[in-house]
């Protein structure tokens, strides 16, 4: 490809770039919620990122104020390390093979990369927070120039580098196993937060961080990193030494340079076809010799029992799709992990927060049930909006709908037994309450037979799309994506009638401990599980009655694309 | 003379509404009376009555947009109709749907598959789905992968096939229960040569044993060369219905050798145009 930039294709570069930029944000109703959400809260986050970092690089006494600039542009410059590989799919204009189809010259490609960075959500909080560089050094001309010109280079570097990653991982990138990969991440990721926070704030890390900043214990490794020369060049200004300043200036502007050369050089060769494959281990079947008859089923028996029911091969083959589809689709594993996640929260919140005492041990035991019924009310309100499009195709084929219900709540329930397993056990063998493990137990799995009624209930009449996931920030674990705010109002309705509801075996827990009357259990307990139960089946019956007559409708909420 | 929606090419049996037989074993596979459709102001489908009968290979053509796959989602018991009936093999599809599906097997325009499933677990899945015993199930998923030459493929997920490798592997799936009626939305769509013979080859076997199809298809050769009917639906009328000879004979005032596709065109008012780019001369 020739060096030439042709100024009337940039024009229309830039022209594509701004369309894909501005359908981004007002494509659908989605986006445009979304985006009245990042400017309520995005915009806010930014600024005060730069607001925080400003008065730190002004009034915290040295080092530590120059320690903050070595954080934050280093940390400026590992975010938009990772970002591309964030962005990818949400951001179309940073997949350039799109344009390969065209005659395009090299430095082409790199304008219209370029232009698609910049026009992105991030590269506006990169400014404001490179503006409260520039702002919070401003000590004299001399040096609010010279900081000025390293924030320039970092900008370069920050955006070189980013494609650069790009452009060695694009045909990672735009593999599917990537796309899968990506999706768990965030969302376990954003879902883990609490836990992160804990473990590195609480746990290890922040008396050493606040001795770092003051002993300047991180500079003298950052330094040697491009941003953290750009950071040492505004120091040594700042400090008077202007010649180790124009040296270490030096230093960021080769880095920059060198960084672009790679990045140019890295992206034709990443202009290649996309990988496929994926291939699993499954168990062949050999083929049996000799023809059989079959019998094509028709309706169900009409006086099939539950056992019956539950013994199915339909029940059972839907059930075991259930649980291969919790690991295999990204979106379900997301939501598993997400519901696994809060379950370790709830471990780790008493290890933390009471140093492990055996009475914060204890609440665990009782907290478990309700912890277990959220996760499983995550899994199951909307059970048939999980399946996407291929509910067309289960609505296909002529199975009776309790039988659909029922396969999928087994699915869920038994990740919710053993979820409930674990945490009763786990808190009862801590604080040695070892004689409330049978109640919560069986309450537990009355609470798990509300909860999945109630989420057949909310699956047939109140069914929302989930929306196959993108990577990047807009990106959720959610079951109910773009669902809009009237669905989401009505699943959080949904929540609140699931906890009204659950009100009774809660209570059938608690007001014996509390007037220290455990005797009732004996009577209370097996009430509640019978509740429960029969809550379950009837709720069901009266929802697979009318789930055959509401499939078009169904599926015209669930599939629409 | 063909562009007329009421033009001599309906049949006068179509005219009139189809009749369901009492007697099941006479009556057609496929009965659709008066179905209409309608998508906010758009007419989909106008009142379209057709009947298929039994063991028979019915095309069914229209261009984009005709109301080609809203009537199959309506016989299938996917779209709800605005108005209008549907029965397969005797039963009414929209008053039980259950037993009207385990009769059919359907092959969608988009092929909502199980993406995350291989395509070997796929045809386990909807044999259990269609009450098929196991062995049965094994043994046909074998010789189902072997036929469309999905053996090597049989264990790579779905959601990594080409577009014709899904069509393979959703149609062994609508045939795995051995339907008596199959519904096929343009099932060549995606399909390499070799496949596509194959595929003929099996739709072919399946209606020598019975089972009617009833098929949408852009590609006139294929209709031209498996039908045995043909319905024309344009702008959500049925405007032309019969075997191919007879279409030919009533368009015998203007040719007598014209072609499904010749008469296609005329029916649904294609004109004849210089279709030359003025750029390229």
């Amino acid at each position: 490809m020739a060096m030439v930039i042709h100024r009337d294709k940039l024009r229309w570069l830039f022209w594509l770039r701004w369309k894909l930029f501005l359908r981004g944000f007002t494509r659908d109703r989605g986006r445009i919620i979304a985006t009245i959400f990042m400017i309520v809260f995005g915009l806010p986050f930014y600024s005060g990122i730069a607001i925080g970092t400003f008065f730190a690089y002004r009034f915290l006494p040295p080092p530590a104020n120059t320690e903050v600039l070595f954080l934050v542009l280093t940390g400026v410059y590992l975010f938009w390390l990772v970002l591309p590989l964030l962005e990818f799919t949400v951001n179309e204009g940073l997949d350039v093979s799109k344009l390969i189809l065209f005659p395009l010259t090299r430095p082409e490609l790199m304008v219209s990369l370029l232009f698609s960075t910049l026009l992105d959500i991030p590269m506006f909080g990169l400014i404001l927070v490179f503006i409260a560089v520039v702002v919070g050094w401003a000590i004299s001309v001399p040096v609010t120039l010279l900081t000025i010109l390293a924030v320039l280079i970092c900008y370069v570097q920050v955006v070189g580098m980013s494609q650069l990653v790009l452009a060695l991982l694009m045909r990672t990138l735009q593999s599917r196993r990537f796309r899968d990969l990506s999706i768990i991440l965030i969302a376990v990721f954003s879902s883990s937060c609490y836990i992160f926070q804990q473990v590195v704030f609480r746990g290890i890390g922040a008396r050493n961080i606040v001795a770092n900043l003051q002993d300047g214990g991180f500079s003298s490794y950052l330094q040697w990193l491009p941003p953290g020369m750009s950071a040492r060049a505004i120091q040594q200004a700042v400090l008077g030494n202007w010649g180790a300043s124009v040296v270490w200036l030096g230093a960021s502007l080769v880095a920059s340079i060198l960084v672009l050369y790679l990045w140019q050089l890295v992206l034709e060769r990443s202009l290649r076809t996309p990988e496929v494959g994926g291939a699993i281990r499954t168990r062949r079947h050999k083929a049996p010799g000799g023809a059989e008859a079959v019998s094509v089923p028709t309706s169900q028996p009409a006086g099939e029992s539950v056992w019956q029911r539950i013994g199915s091969t339909q029940t059972l083959a839907i059930t075991i799709k259930e649980w291969k589809y919790f690991w295999r689709d990204p979106q379900l594993k997301a939501l598993l992990f997400q519901s696994v996640i809060w379950i370790g929260v709830l471990i780790i919140g008493p290890l933390f927060n009471s140093r492990g005492s055996s009475s914060s041990w204890g609440v665990l035991t009782f907290t478990a049930p309700l912890a277990v019924f959220f996760s499983i009310f995550i899994l199951s309100y909307n059970t048939l909006g999980l399946e996407r499009q291929s509910l067309t195709t289960l609505f296909l084929f002529p199975v009776e709908p309790r039988r659909i219900l029922l396969g999928k709540n087994l699915s869920v329930a038994a990740l919710g037994i053993v979820e409930l397993l674990l945490l009763v056990l786990i808190g009862a063998f801590l604080s040695h309450a070892w004689s409330f493990v049978l109640p919560v137990l069986t309450l537990g799995l009355a609470g798990i037979a509300v909860v999945l009624g109630c989420g057949n209930f909310s699956s047939v009449f109140l069914p929302q799309r989930m929306r196959q996931m993108q990577r990047g920030f807009q990106a959720t674990g959610s079951s109910s994506g773009s669902a809009g705010c009237v669905r989401s109002l009505m699943s959080m309705a949904m929540m609140l009638v699931t906890v009204v509801v659950l009100v009774p075996v809660g209570l059938t827990l608690f007001l014996p401990l509390l007037w220290n009357m455990q005797w009732v259990w004996v009577f209370a307990i097996p009430a509640a599980l019978l509740y429960g139960i029969l809550f379950y089946q009837v709720l069901t019956r009266l929802v697979a009655s009318r789930m055959l007559a509401r499939v078009p409708e169904i599926l015209e909420v669930t599939t629409r694309e | 003379m063909f562009s007329d929606p009421n033009s001599s090419l309906i049949s006068n049996q179509l005219v009139q509404q189809p009749v369901v037989s009492s007697d099941k074993n006479n009556s057609p596979a496929i009965v659709a009376r008066d179905l209409v459709r309608v998508f906010g102001q758009k007419t989909a489908v106008n009142h379209l009555n057709l009947a298929v009968q039994r063991g028979e290979f019915y095309g069914f053509l229209g261009p984009n947009g005709a109301g080609k796959s809203t009537t199959i989602k309506m016989m299938v018991g996917l779209l709800r109709p605005t108005s209008g009936s549907v029965w397969v093999g005797s039963i009414d599809v929209w008053k039980d749907p259950l037993k009207a599906r385990s009769l059919m097997g359907v092959l969608p325009e988009y092929l909502n598959l199980y993406e995350r499933l291989s395509g070997r677990e796929f045809l386990t899945f909807a044999g259990h789905m269609y009450g098929v015993p196991q062995a049965a199930i094994s043994r046909r998923s074998e010789e189902l992968l072997r036929l469309l030459m999905l053996v090597d493929d049989a264990d790579k997920l779905v959601v990594d096939y080409s577009v014709g490798m899904r069509k393979k592997i959703a149609l062994a799936a609508a045939i795995m229960h051995n339907p008596q009626v199959l519904f096929l939305d343009e099932p060549f769509e995606g399909i390499d040569p070799i496949s596509s013979r194959v595929i003929r080859d099996i739709l072919h076997d399946l209606t020598q044993r019975g089972t009617t199809i009833f098929f949408s298809s852009h590609v006139m050769e294929v209709v031209e060369r498996l039908c045995t009917r043909v319905g024309i639906i344009n702008q959500g009328v049925l405007v032309a219905e019969g075997t191919l000879q007879e279409l030919r004979e009533r368009a015998s005032g203007e040719d007598k050798d014209a072609t499904l596709e010749d008469i296609f065109l005329n029916v649904v008012g294609a004109r004849e145009e210089s279709h030359n780019l003025s750029w390229l001369e």
